[in-house]
Formats: C-alpha cells, sequence, structure tokens
C-alpha cells in the first residue's frame, strides 16, 4: 500500500509538491520560531542565574564597554580608585560588593584574539566562583588561572601572558556570554602582572590602588535600580562612576525577540490553516478525478475502508514529507546563523538544548503530520461509505 | 457443476420520469470452466446483466448464486473478496491504472488479496504467457489497445478465479487483434477457467460454447433456463 500511495502521489507530482510546500512553511515556521523561542528562554533563564550581579559600577565611560564585556567578551581595560568599593559597600541596601580587575591581554597562545582578563577577589566573589566546576582548587594560588569555556585551553594546560605562564585549574561553565572567552585570575596575581606591562605601570604605579569594576548584589526585596541610583546620587561625581544594569540589557532585545517568535508563531498556525484548507479543497476535488481510479481498485477487489486507508496514507506522506523538509530547511536556514545573530544583538548565546530542539521537532512535525489526514477526512468518509462503487462501466 | 446462477434477476432504472426494466427477470447459469457468451444489440441489458452477476449492482429482485450461496448476503468485506479472488473482471474499456507500470498493474490484486509469498514470479508468468512480458515496465498509456486489454486479462487471472467476466473485450479493437484475444480467452478457457462474456462480435465466439442473446432485458429463444 505504501508503495501505490507514493506511485498516486508521484502521479500528480506537482500539485503535491506545491501541497507539501505549504506543510513545509508550516513546519519551518513553528519548528523555526520555536527553536529560537527555546534559545532565548534558555538564555534569560540562567541570565540572571550567570550574571549574578544586580548592579555593576564602574568609572564614567565604560558602561558601553563593560557591556561589551560581559556580552561579548570585548578585551578592554579600564580602572578606578579602589576606595569606591568601600563607600559601594557601605552603602544601604547593597548586601554584596566584590571588586575586579580588567585586563585586556595580548595574543596568546591559545586564541587567535586577544582575551580578556578578569581578575576577582577571592574573599567577597560571588560571580565568577559559581561558575567554576567544583573540582577546581577553593582558592587559586599565584600563576593558576580559570579559563572560560570556549577558550581552547584544558584544564592542565598552560596559557602564556604578559611574561608569564599560567596554569589552567578549572575551566568555566559555558555562560552564552563575554564570560566564556575571558580569563580569569584573583586579584593579587592581576596586581603582580601589571608589572610586567610597562605601559600600565607608569600610569598605575600601585595598582592595588585601582579596581576595574564592583559588582553588587542589592538586599532581597530592593530594586537594583533604586540602590543603583542612590549610589549614583552619593558618589558618581566625586567618583566619576557609572552603572551598569546587567537584567536591563538583555531583556528589551529579548523581548523585542521573544515578540518576533510569537508573530512567528502566530504565522506559523495561520499557514497550518492555510495548508488545511488547500488541502481539504485539493482532496475534495480529487474524488472526483479519481472516481474512475478508485472504482477500479473496488473492482479488483478492494474494501472500502482499503480505499479510505490508500488516501489517508497518501496524505500520511504528503505532511511527513512537507514536514520534515520544513524542518530541514528550517534547521539549515537557523542553525549556521543563529549564534551569530544572538551575538550580535548582544543577547545571552547558549544553545537550545537538544532536548528543546528535539521537542520544537516533535510538535512541528505531529502538527504537520495532521493537517493532511484531517483534511482529508471527508474524502476518506465518503469512499468508506457507499459512494464509490465498483463498475464494469469503464468507458469514461 | 454449477458455478454461477441467476434466478430471476431484475433490475430497473429511471429514465425521465419514467422506470424502466435493463434487466427484466433473467435466470441462467454458468458450469465450471463453461463458455457462456451474452450477445444482443447495445443497450440490450448486458452490462447491466453481468455487474448483477458480478454484485457490482444490487437486484431489484432475483438473486445471484455462487457455488449455491447468494452473493447480496455478502458485506463490502465478503463482496470484495469475491471479487478479488472468485471472479475477475474485464471492463468495458481501459481499466488499467495509469500510475502504476504494467507489472504492478497485475500484481496489484494479489497484494490486495494480503496473501503471502511473492506475486512478482506468478505476474510475470503471466504477462509471458500473454506475450506481454516485454513490456512489464512499460506505463499503460505507452500500449496499444489490445496490449491493455491483454494486461487486464492477466489482471483478471491473478488470483486464479474460476470465472472471468468481460464486458465486450473486443469491442475497440480491429478484427485481428479481437481475434487473437478471443484465441487467448479460448486458450484459458481450455485450462478450465470459466467465461462469461458479453459481446455482440457473435462471429468471434461461435462454436465456443453456449450463446445467450438478450434483448430488452431478457433472455431471447428461450435460452435463459441455460444449462444446469
Ligand atoms: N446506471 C444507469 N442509470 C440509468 N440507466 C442505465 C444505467 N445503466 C444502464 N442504463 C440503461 O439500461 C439500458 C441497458 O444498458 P446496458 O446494460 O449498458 O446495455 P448494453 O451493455 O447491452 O449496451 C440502457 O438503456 C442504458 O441506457
Ligand atoms: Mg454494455
Amino acid at each position: 500500500m505504501a508503495g501505490l500511495a507514493l506511485a498516486n502521489i508521484r502521479a500528480r507530482g506537482a500539485r503535491n509538491l506545491g501541497l507539501a510546500a505549504l506543510v513545509a512553511i508550516f513546519s519551518a515556521l513553528l519548528f523555526g520560531g520555536s527553536v529560537i523561542d527555546a534559545r532565548l528562554s534558555q538564555g534569560l533563564e540562567s541570565l540572571s542565574a550567570r550574571l549574578g550581579a544586580d548592579v555593576l559600577i564602574v568609572p564614567y565611560g565604560y558602561e558601553r564597554t563593560a557591556k561589551a564585556a560581559l556580552l561579548r567578551g570585548e578585551p578592554s581595560t579600564y580602572h578606578m580608585p579602589a576606595e569606591v568599593l568601600g563607600r559601594v559597600r557601605s552603602f544601604p541596601g547593597v548586601a554584596q560588593a566584590s571588586p575586579q580587575f580588567f585586563l585586556a591581554s595580548l595574543a596568546t597562545a591559545c586564541c587567535s584574539e586577544r582575551v580578556q582578563i578578569i581578575a576577582y577577589d577571592q574573599q567577597s566573589d560571588f560571580l565568577v566562583r559559581p561558575w567554576i566546576s567544583a573540582k577546581a582548587p577553593p582558592t587559586l594560588g599565584e600563576g593558576q588561572i580559570v579559563a572560560g569555556s570556549k577558550l581552547n585551553v584544558e584544564v592542565g594546560g598552560e596559557l602564556f601572558f604578559f611574561g608569564v605562564v599560567h596554569e589552567v585549574v578549572a575551566k568555566m561553565e559555558p555562560t552564552g556570554m563575554g564570560l566564556d572567552t575571558s580569563v580569569f585570575l584573583p586579584l593579587e596575581s592581576v596586581y603582580r602582572l601589571v608589572g610586567n606591562i610597562p605601559a600600565l605601570k607608569e600610569e598605575l604605579p600601585d595598582p592595588s590602588g585601582y579596581i576595574s569594576a564592583v559588582a553588587v548584589k542589592v538586599e532581597p526585596g530592593l530594586r537594583p535600580k533604586d540602590v543603583a541610583n542612590g549610589i549614583m546620587r552619593e558618589h558618581a561625581i566625586e567618583f566619576n562612576l557609572d552603572l551598569v544594569l546587567p537584567d536591563a540589557i538583555v531583556t528589551e532585545t529579548a523581548r523585542e525577540l521573544a515578540g518576533w517568535a510569537s508573530t512567528v508563531r502566530r504565522l506559523a498556525l495561520a499557514m497550518w490553516l492555510v495548508a488545511f484548507l488547500a488541502l481539504a479543497l485539493v482532496f475534495s476535488v480529487a474524488i472526483g478525478e479519481r472516481r474512475r481510479e478508485f472504482g477500479i481498485y473496488r473492482l479488483i477487489g478492494a474494501t472500502r475502508s482499503w480505499l479510505g486507508r490508500l488516501i489517508l496514507a497518501e496524505a500520511l506522506f504528503l505532511s511527513l514529507a512537507g514536514g520534515l523538509a520544513g524542518i530541514l530547511l528550517a534547521s539549515l536556514a537557523i542553525f549556521p546563523f543563529d549564534a551569530l545573530i544572538f551575538n550580535s544583538l548582544g543577547l545571552p548565546n547558549l544553545p537550545a538544548g537538544p532536548g528543546a530542539v528535539a521537542r520544537a521537532a516533535a510538535v512541528a512535525l505531529a502538527l504537520a503530520m495532521v493537517i493532511a489526514p484531517l483534511a482529508c477526512l471527508r474524502t476518506v468518509l465518503s469512499v468508506t461509505r457507499s459512494e464509490v462503487q465498483p463498475s464494469l462501466r469503464m468507458e469514461a | 457443476m454449477v458455478l454461477l446462477e441467476a434466478k430471476g434477476l431484475v433490475k430497473g432504472f429511471r429514465r425521465g420520469l419514467a422506470g424502466f426494466r435493463a434487466v427484466d427477470g433473467v435466470s441462467l447459469s454458468v458450469g465450471q470452466g463453461e463458455f457462456v457468451s451474452l450477445t444482443g444489440r447495445s443497450g440490450s441489458g448486458k452490462t447491466t446483466l453481468l455487474s448483477l452477476l458480478a454484485g457490482l449492482l444490487g437486484p431489484d429482485g432475483g438473486d445471484v448464486l455462487l457455488r449455491g450461496r447468494s452473493i447480496f448476503a455478502l458485506g463490502d468485506a465478503g463482496l470484495a473478496r469475491l471479487r478479488n479472488r472468485e471472479i475477475g473482471f474485464l471492463p468495458q474499456g481501459r481499466s488499467l491504472l495509469g500510475n502504476l507500470t504494467v507489472l504492478d498493474n497485475v500484481r496489484l490484486p494479489f497484494h490486495l488479496a494480503r496473501r503471502q509469498g511473492g506475486s512478482r514470479q506468478r505476474a510475470l508468468e503471466l504477462l509471458g504467457d500473454l506475450s506481454l512480458a516485454h513490456l512489464a515496465g512499460n506505463r499503460p498509456h505507452e500500449l496499444s489497445g489490445g496490449e491493455l486489454r491483454r494486461v487486464a486479462l492477466a489482471r483478471a487471472l491473478m488470483n486464479s478465479p474460476e470465472l472471468v467476466v468481460a464486458d465486450e473485450p473486443t469491442g475497440d479493437l480491429d478484427l485481428g487483434t479481437a481475434a487473437s484475444l478471443i484465441r487467448l480467452i479460448r486458450d484459458i478457457n481450455s485450462r478450465g477457467v470459466a467465461f462469461l462474456v458479453a459481446t455482440h462480435d457473435l462471429d468471434l465466439c461461435r462454436g465456443l460454447g453456449r450463446v445467450l442473446e438478450m434483448s430488452g432485458g431478457r433472455l431471447v429463444d428461450g435460452a435463459s433456463a441455460g444449462r444446469s
């Protein structure tokens, strides 16, 4: 029966191609929209956890730079007096505050590009540590570093920068952000490194008097924005400060993309209806066209239910082919580029897990698979009732 | 032994407001391995009668028995099985499936029967018997009228029915082609397959077996009792 169904589909090749294409457009839209959605929510879900900080206090004028470093790992170096830390820490509403020192490395052995070096304070840190695997030593010693997940170096390997060979003692888990291409080490280590960099040594004769950013966690129940504004009112002018609200960076773009994804889904729904109606129309026309053919099957011994199953099988093949093609085409359109798109939009860039992709594919395929069978239901019912009688009259 | 028996068959149609009987009280029988020709002018009711005999039409009166059992008592599945295995059909006109090759057309009844084993060998043998082996892979639209009719015959024989019902098998063929088709049919008949053939080419069937003549929905010449 399968072979016969396929032969019949092939016999009406152009028309069936068109019908399958409608199904394909539906499944491509639904699958594509769902995958992007999954990727988005995956990124957003992990975002607050991964970012950890509610507010990032940075030197005035470096807000954009800090965002770029955070999201895309664009290397940068900037500083403010270390005094800021104490002020922020003691500000009402601040639960935790931890200093960081950023340094852009020169090209290193591991990477074709420069990497961002992020030095953190091992005592007060709450940003970096959660993303280092438990197997890593609790504190990093001199010359020990943690590598971002996307850096091409393994635990036990070495990275050479600023005249010192560093041992990689742990790798970060993927964050989907700039942290993935950064290198992490203790503040003390970076202060010693600065001595090896002639240009910086001149600028910062006492490096430990400087930091690049203060990561702040506000007390529960308080809005990060309010606390940040308070800090700014008090200290911004004196220390020339600026702030980054990490959540806000992403949510805006994310909201846009979410809106876009739901539009795609609505389109998919509309396409489902279009495909259904087109198929229903064609099937109901076909029953007239194929009356003679159906009569021949019946004449040589097909039961009515066999005929119904044949039509159903043809419909299923159409739906299946269209559904699979749509998913395949959407995959070809999305997977090579989505990382790029998410990156350039500054969105947390974690691939949607295979589970989410599989689920999206399964849902799209399942809904595609029912289009044609539902559309042919009337036709099936009419042949399984008595409408198609075998006949010796084949003159037509 | 009687294979197929009709008892007082009646079938009416409407023509305009009036009804009329296309088949009007026909009784006949076909024995095992017999050759029966059904002649009569166009419109005399031959196709309608064959359709009743094969269970393709329901009668308004009378009954059809296959080996003594009424075929109209069978449900759809039973009738389908009868058409598939017990009676082979050669309808008037073109009756092959254009989407399938010649070989697959011939094999289809086998698959409808859900039989075990392969059908390919048997179908190829049948095609060989009917000098069609070289056309096995062709599509029906590539065949001539005589070839189409022979393929339809092969298809009718696929499940080895005891009876083949043919409606004007030579109707649209030239004389030479018609004669060779009749020779083939006679050949198959001589191997024990009964035939009931509607034709107005009486010359072709002369001497082959019993001849029944229809006129106005009835059998003429008192032949309707048939041979028992
Ligand atoms: N389905 C039908 N509806 C109405 N009239 C029919 C139908 N089938 C056959 N007839 C009529 O019944 C008569 C006998 O037709 P038919 O059995 O085809 O004769 P034959 O095969 O001998 O030419 C014709 O007058 C034909 O028009
Ligand atoms: Mg006729």
